[in-house]
């Protein structure tokens, strides 16, 4: 097999552009539901149920548009995959697909990129920027989402230190050091892309009910993994100062289990690719 | 229509052996199909049509046994070789687009597309470029297809019961578009149950049997070896016999070395109700 084979910039290029347009023709309207009329529909019925049973002009709070936010965001990262390459498993598109002329690599990593990183960014930052434009016309729903996410860590610690310091037997510093770091946004983004790759292998696997066979075998890889990992786990130092201590370190534990996570989907969907028969 | 000749380049297959689950559907095939030629896939439901094209353009892996395709495995999906097949399954994905928009989107994938031609045979077989692909009858999309196929100008191109959902007069305008917009090194595979719409373009003929080819033939050949009779006298030692309007058709082997119009029907029937005896004549 040559390098051209393999991959080639141009057609790469070529298919990834294609690739993006049938994603938009088949989910643009989920697409547009999700991140843009849900948040103005939280706002419109939360004005419509205040003015019914209050009497009063009073937007969606700043907790209810964030619960909203991440819903949309989980819906956003499990439907994008089903409903894009879901009908690589139909005879009649897989079969059209893979007999399209682009390798593998490239069919691979315009699926990954389509999903993992087009898709959210815009989705997220399509949510976020019809939440600010609410925000700024109507002051009675609060601080946007994007200043609540950016400080949320002040937030929490206007909250939180004076209880720890009630307690007193623990150290403010180091509780607040482990808050901030999970406070940070960006700890969440490899966390996200776990989320959306599951989804991703199960809508190239299975054939039917693809979300709920997904979900099903996320539960059985948990349960097997809490057994795996059940002598270690039990070793788990519950005593405050080794919590903490083992808490300092989240950012890293959390990045590299996540890591190896995603690896692991990562390769188990460009074999699904290569393998796939129709 | 020529183009630059290209080394090796033809369809080796050897051995080839494939089941679904316990039920053995292709055993032990072996076959050499040529460029330049519109060869016509015959045989019963069931006996593989279908999974023999889907192991030729990649869609399947050999259980055992080879495929080349220009010298390459088509299971290894090299784009190079994928952009000289074109494989135009049974059952057509109506997209959510324009034909037009289809054609322009994906036709670049094939180095060799041109989006002028897919236009003119949209035009032949009268359908409008213009017109939504989900919103197409059976019959319409099949044309979309049919015509991609050809504007892709591969080298090698697969149909699986093309003809299927064309009404009387687009299976005319089939016939002619895969006579005047093939190249003269395409290597057409057509497989068909309706033998009819295809008559008088396809040569060689392919009639696939349970796990096994029954013949593989040009029609020169079958002529010299089979004679086709048509009229109301009964043939002596006649192999196969229909009633046709105004008489009959039987066949027989052709020992006076006479000329005939090969019948695909009737030799397909021949040559299911004798099968060891035609294997042994092509044989040889």
């Amino acid at each position: 097999m040559s390098n051209q084979d393999i991959f080639s910039f141009k057609r790469a290029g070529k298919y990834f552009v294609s690739d993006l347009k049938t994603c938009w023709s088949s989910y643009g309207l989920n697409f547009i539901s999700i991140c843009m009329i849900a948040p103005l529909a939280v706002y419109l019925v939360t004005i419509l149920n205040n003015l019914i049973f209050l009497q009063e002009w009073s937007g969606p709070g700043v907790i209810l548009r964030a619960i909203i936010f991440g819903v949309a965001i989980v819906v956003l990262g499990i439907s994008q995959p089903t409903r894009c390459y879901g009908r690589i498993t139909e005879k009649q598109f897989g079969s059209f697909y893979l007999s399209l002329p682009a390798s593998r690599l490239e069919k691979f990593l315009s699926m990954i990129i389509i999903s993992v990183i087009i898709t959210p960014l815009l989705g997220i930052g399509s949510y976020l920027l019809i939440d600010s434009l609410i925000c700024l016309i109507d002051k009675s729903c609060g601080d946007n989402l994007i200043y609540t996410i950016s400080n949320i860590y002040s937030v929490l610690s206007e909250e939180l230190i004076p209880r720890i310091s009630e307690a007193g037997d623990i150290e403010v510093a180091s509780v607040m050091g482990v808050v901030k770091k999970l406070t940070n946004p960006l700890l969440y983004i490899d966390d996200f892309i776990g989320c959306i790759l599951p989804f991703l292998l199960g809508a190239l696997c299975f054939k039917k009910n693809k979300v709920v066979k997904t979900i099903l075998c996320i539960i059985a890889a948990s349960i097997v993994l809490s057994f795996a990992t059940a002598p270690f786990t039990n070793e788990f130092p519950f005593d405050g100062e080794q919590m903490i201590s083992f808490f300092s370190h989240i950012d890293i534990i959390d990045t590299v289990s996540d890591t190896v996570v995603n690896l692991i989907l990562l390769v188990a969907i460009y074999f699904r690719i290569k393998e796939i028969q129709h | 229509m020529f183009r630059p000749a290209k080394t090796e380049s033809m369809i080796k297959i050897n051995e080839l052996g494939f089941s679904y689950g316990q039920v053995r559907v292709l055993d032990n095939i072996t076959l050499s199909l040529e460029n330049g030629k519109i060869y016509g896939l015959l045989g019963e439901n069931g006996v593989g049509k279908t999974t023999l094209l889907s192991l030729l353009c990649g869609l399947k892996k050999a259980q055992s046994g080879t495929i080349f395709i220009d010298g390459k495995n088509p299971f290894n999906r090299e784009s190079s070789l994928l952009s000289d097949i074109y494989y135009l399954s049974d059952e057509c994905a109506p997209m959510n687009m324009r034909a037009r928009t289809y054609a322009e989107n994906y036709g670049k994938f094939w180095e060799k597309f041109e989006l002028a031609k897919f236009k003119e045979i949209m035009e032949l077989l009268e359908v409008s470029v213009e017109q939504q692909m989900n919103k197409m009858s059976l019959g319409q999309l099949k044309k979309v297809y049919i015509s991609f196929a050809l504007a892709t100008n591969a080298r090698y191109i697969l149909m699986d019961e093309p003809t299927n959902g064309l009404d009387i007069p687009s299976k005319a305008q089939f016939r002619k578009a895969v006579t005047k917009y093939t190249w003269d090194d395409t290597c057409i595979v057509i497989s068909t149950h309706q033998a009819r719409d295809l008559e008088n373009i396809i040569d060689p003929i392919i009639i696939l049997d349970k796990k096994e080819v029954l013949l593989n033939a040009s029609l020169e050949e079958i002529s010299s070896k089979l004679f086709f009779y048509y009229g109301s006298d009964p043939l002596e030692n006649a192999l196969y016999c229909e009633m046709i309007p105004g008489g009959n058709i039987q066949v027989s082997l052709n020992q006076s070395g006479e000329e005939s119009k090969v019948n695909i029907e009737a030799l397909f029937n021949t040559v299911h109700k004798h099968k060891e005896l035609v294997k042994s004549i092509f044989s040889k």
